[in-house]
């Protein structure tokens, strides 16, 4: 798919990136177009939504206002995006979408948004060392990013991939790459790909995961660099951390590496741009537990925040990052916290000012609160209220100048994906498949909880009128039937 | 140790009443102990605290009781570093490459006095375990005339009630692990079942998955059967109901019903995506509840007894006649939960306590106590007993409505599920033994 009208969208979404990122003062992150076609929305991963006349009430089993459902494999952890009428989710290959395919894999599925029409896949093999790198199962839990007619995401095998949006459907083998063994119409056309194993050296500990985020020519992401199964070794300590690629020649640009061999564990949290103090940044949180902010364009450090106390120790009370850190007038939040299999603990959540230079950990420090359990959720954020959910199932309520909580709720199930935010509302999941709807405010409010059938390890995504959710082997396309479409419709 | 007068009182009490707690989760597997236990105690500050007793090395097999008998095994490694996790350091092989010793233990109920302990094995253990785990993780179980404990690859041994060794058998390397990973090896868990003359064992692993029977007497093999069945922790139960007595076993593909005097199979239930089972199946108002697995979102069932053959739901059916009731979702992923007076209690690793009506699976209530447990929940006088990792027991009042009577500190870890016994409760924390009750050690 090569022609005017694509460029011109592909001119758009830049600019609207940019222009978000200029104008990014604005409440929410919303890219406006009525798509989500990235984590977090916008590139600043606050995951707030001006949208109006979502569902606040369904069910899965009598299908009220259940649009379509779509089969995925046997675990779902990515998440959702929606762009250009199609929905792109990762997911593992027990659907067998293509019989002819069996055995564990890691797949990307594609799917028409107005119906749920399965469009095509791409299959990726599991790395041959098992679980240290690519844990059986888990399948892709990258959340792509689209641009235009291009999506990238990141592989179980570590490749930054980008595929054409529209497969093999538009009888075009977009390249540099074209040998791709399978180029049926249910087939993923590869455009590029960027193998972080042979190009960096990364060796992802049992996952490589990253959501990209783009600014300009660049796409970001963590490369997962990690430990080996003795859970001791640091086998690539000069692998970076984090790598920027250009999105056309899928090649590197630049790469950090400030960790080195303080890699506490693996390397899960993904990557987020906004301008602060009016320098375009990146900002990642890696390995040591310690968050930087980069230059976008050129990945000069800016800056660096400690996230756990000095006398903290690993794995008791020290603690890594795997929640995406947000971007919020000129402030960085993130909260720390450990992997699922490590069970519940202590945490900390951080108020950053990342105006500030080089190891910020005091002179940046905005507030700290030390009653959130660890955390693998993203906070969302407005009108100064931050909404930030732990592992340990609790959802707390902080004002964003001071950190002090106004309150906190008891989902009384692990939480994996995070609050979002649409139209004063708050919608959170959790292991139990409860997606809870909760109002926004100072004060708590339960509106309802609907339970989806199986955990919800993803964040509920809001399209064009529709939400999207994932429980651990189907895609619910949610719409409010009562509501008029008019209001919904798609530029 | 302290004998003081009020103990005598005790004591006194208890001969006459002798109440066992012969197996993990005590009589029936039912984790439920008639008569008088404690609220309150302190096992730092010797509040309560009848007696504490040192055990060396560490397990997390739970002590269990025969008249005033209690008995409790251990494996102490010869390198004094040789440590467990306590609790979210997550996933880690401990290989254990020195001599271990595998031990046996008789403590006096009433003085917490060693009466006789047994050295079972020694040598370098044959499999590794979790970093969480111990390499004694299996209750002993008793029927007043023997005690067999089993210590996983090491073997399977009975013993009378003086220590005297009757027989000992070795059961092959018993690895489960990640289901998919046989290079993992995390130690067997699963605890023995005595029924009649038989010690019943199911050992579900990478290599082989099977339940066998010995006879008590002499350890010959009455039977055995092998499962198609990947890796599991739980231990077996036995299920009394009206019509049959069958053996009840949990499993990564099917929770099975099987003939306990011949090991035939008499029903199995398809539980797809549970893949890590730990729970033992509880029995109870003539239903056998199954919970457990892996990933999260686990199911509880509450099945009927009676069934035969294959009563796995259908392709697109919710239930069927033998399923009473189903969850979708709060099972926890340890502890095995507990009926008490009509209500289903399953405390959750991360502490989050749900009451449930046991007949009908309606939830009564959610609350959330502030630790995280491996422990299962055990029960007597009107209280549920809830011991964590952190080291507290959380004394909850039974019933219909939530209240947190008591948290009672032990300073060490709890991993194993505690017994209760004539108003004592018998708690193992990583070096210790105690036995508290109202009356006994100081109350100041």
């Amino acid at each position: 798919m090569r022609n005017k009208v694509v460029k011109v969208i592909i001119l758009v979404a830049i600019i609207g990136a940019t222009l978000s990122l200029v104008t990014f003062h604005t409440s929410a992150s919303d890219p406006g177009s009525g798509d989500w076609p990235m984590w977090g929305g916008t590139p600043d991963r606050n995951m707030v939504a001006n949208m109006k006349g979502l569902p606040t009430t369904w069910d899965v089993k009598t299908k009220k206002n259940v649009k379509w459902v779509a089969q995925l494999g046997s675990q779902s952890y990515g998440n959702v995006v929606v762009s250009g009428g199609m929905v792109f989710v990762g997911t593992n290959n027990e659907g067998l979408r293509d019989p002819k395919i069996t055995g564990d894999k890691g797949v990307l599925m594609a799917f028409r948004e107005s119906d749920g029409q399965f469009m095509w896949q791409m299959v990726h093999d599991k790395l041959s060392a098992g679980r240290v790198n690519d844990w059986p199962y888990q399948g892709v839990a990258s959340s792509p990013l689209v641009e235009g007619d291009r999506v990238y995401y990141v592989s179980n095998r570590a490749e930054l991939v980008c595929l054409d949006t529209q497969g093999f459907r538009d009888k075009e083998n977009d390249g540099p790459v074209t040998d791709e063994a399978l180029t049926g119409e249910t087939n993923a056309d590869v455009v590029w790909k960027f193998d972080m194993i042979e190009e960096v050296g990364s060796l992802p500990h049992n996952l490589a995961n990253s959501s990209p985020v783009s600014y300009g020519d660049l796409i970001y992401v963590s490369t997962s660099n990690g430990q080996d199964e003795s859970h001791v070794n640091i086998p690539s300590p000069k692998a970076p951390s984090i790598i920027a690629v250009n999105k056309k020649t899928g090649k590197l640009v630049w790469e950090d590496n400030s960790v080195f061999d303080r890699i506490l564990h693996g390397q899960w949290s993904s990557p987020t741009v906004g301008t602060i103090g009016g320098v375009v940044q990146l900002v990642h949180g890696q390995g040591d537990g310690w968050i930087r902010g980069y230059e976008a364009t050129t990945g000069k450090k800016l800056w660096e925040f400690d996230t756990n106390p000095k006398d903290a120790v690993w794995p008791k009370t020290r603690n890594e990052l795997i929640s995406t850190p947000v971007i919020y007038k000129d402030r960085v939040y993130i909260s720390n916290g450990q992997d699922p299999e490590h069970g519940e603990g202590v945490g900390h959540m951080y108020c950053i000012d990342a105006t500030k230079r080089g190891d910020i950990t005091t002179t940046g420090l905005i507030w700290h609160y030390d009653k959130i359990r660890r955390s693998i959720s993203t906070p969302a954020i407005k009108d100064d209220i931050v909404y930030q959910a732990d592992f340990s199932g609790f959802l707390h309520a902080l004002d964003a100048n001071t950190g002090k909580p106004f309150w906190t709720h008891d989902l009384f199930a692990a939480v994996w994906g995070s609050p979002m935010l649409i139209d004063g509302k708050i919608y959170i999941g959790d292991e139990d498949g409860d997606v809870l709807i909760m109002q926004e405010g100072k004060t708590a409010k339960v509106i309802s909880e609907i339970n989806m059938g199986s955990s919800v390890y993803s964040t509920a995504v809001p399209a064009n009128g529709m939400l999207f959710i994932t429980n651990r082997n189907q895609l619910f396309a949610l719409q409010d039937m009562a509501q008029p479409k008019a209001t919904t419709a798609r530029k | 140790m302290k004998p003081v007068v009020p103990l005598l009182i005790l004591v006194t009490a208890s001969v006459a009443s002798a109440q066992n707690w012969p197996s993990f989760r005590g009589p029936n597997a039912s984790g439920v102990a008639a008569g008088n236990a404690p609220t309150s105690w302190n096992g730092e500050k010797s509040s309560n605290v009848v007696w504490k007793t040192a055990i060396p090395g560490f397990s997390h097999s739970s002590p269990i009781i025969w008249g005033n008998k209690i008995f409790l095994i251990t494996a102490i490694s010869s390198d004094p570093a040789t440590k467990f996790a306590a609790k979210g350091q997550g996933i880690g092989l401990a290989t254990d490459t020195v001599k271990h010793t595998w031990q046996i233990y008789c403590l006096d109920k009433v003085s917490g006095k060693v009466l006789w302990s047994k050295t079972a094995y020694e040598g370098t253990p044959r499999a590794k375990r979790h970093i969480k785990a111990s390499q004694a993780n299996s209750t002993p179980v008793t029927d007043g005339r023997y005690v067999v404990a089993m210590f996983g690859s090491q073997g399977l041994d009975c013993y009378d009630l003086d220590g005297k060794v009757i027989w000992k058998k070795d059961v092959g390397i018993l690895d489960p692990g990640l289901w998919d990973d046989p290079t993992s090896s995390w130690g067997h868990a699963s605890s023995p079942v005595i029924y009649k003359d038989l010690v019943i064992i199911q050992a579900d692993g990478h290599k082989q998955s099977f339940i066998a029977a010995y006879n008590l007497k002499d350890g010959s093999q009455a039977w055995r059967v092998e499962r198609d069945e990947i890796t599991s922790w739980s231990t077996p139960t036995i299920n009394a109901s009206a019509m049959r007595t069958e053996l009840v076993a949990n499993g990564g593909r099917f929770i099975r019903g099987y003939d306990p005097l011949t090991g035939k199979e008499l029903w199995r239930f398809s539980d797809d995506n549970t893949e890590v089972k730990m729970q033992a199946p509880l029995v109870a108002e003539g239903l056998i509840y199954i919970s457990g697995g892996y990933p999260a979102g686990r199911p509880i069932y509450a099945f009927r007894s009676g069934a035969t053959g294959d009563i796995s739901l259908k392709p697109g059916q919710e239930t069927n006649d033998f399923i009473a009731w189903k969850s979708i979702k709060g099972s926890p992923y340890t502890p095995t939960p507990i009926i008490y007076n009509d209500i289903y209690y399953a405390c959750a690793d991360n502490g989050v306590l749900s009451a449930y009506e046991a007949k009908t699976g309606e939830r009564i209530y959610q609350e959330r106590l502030p630790s995280s447990f491996s422990a299962s929940p055990i029960a007597a006088d009107g209280k549920l007993y809830l011991a964590s990792e952190d080291g507290d027991v959380f004394v909850v009042k039974a019933g219909r409505k939530f209240e947190l009577l008591a948290t009672n500190s032990m300073g060490q870890p709890l991993m194993a599920t505690p017994a209760i016994s004539d108003g004592l409760v018998i708690l193992r924390t990583t070096d210790s033994v105690f036995a508290v009750g109202e009356r006994g050690g100081q109350s100041n």
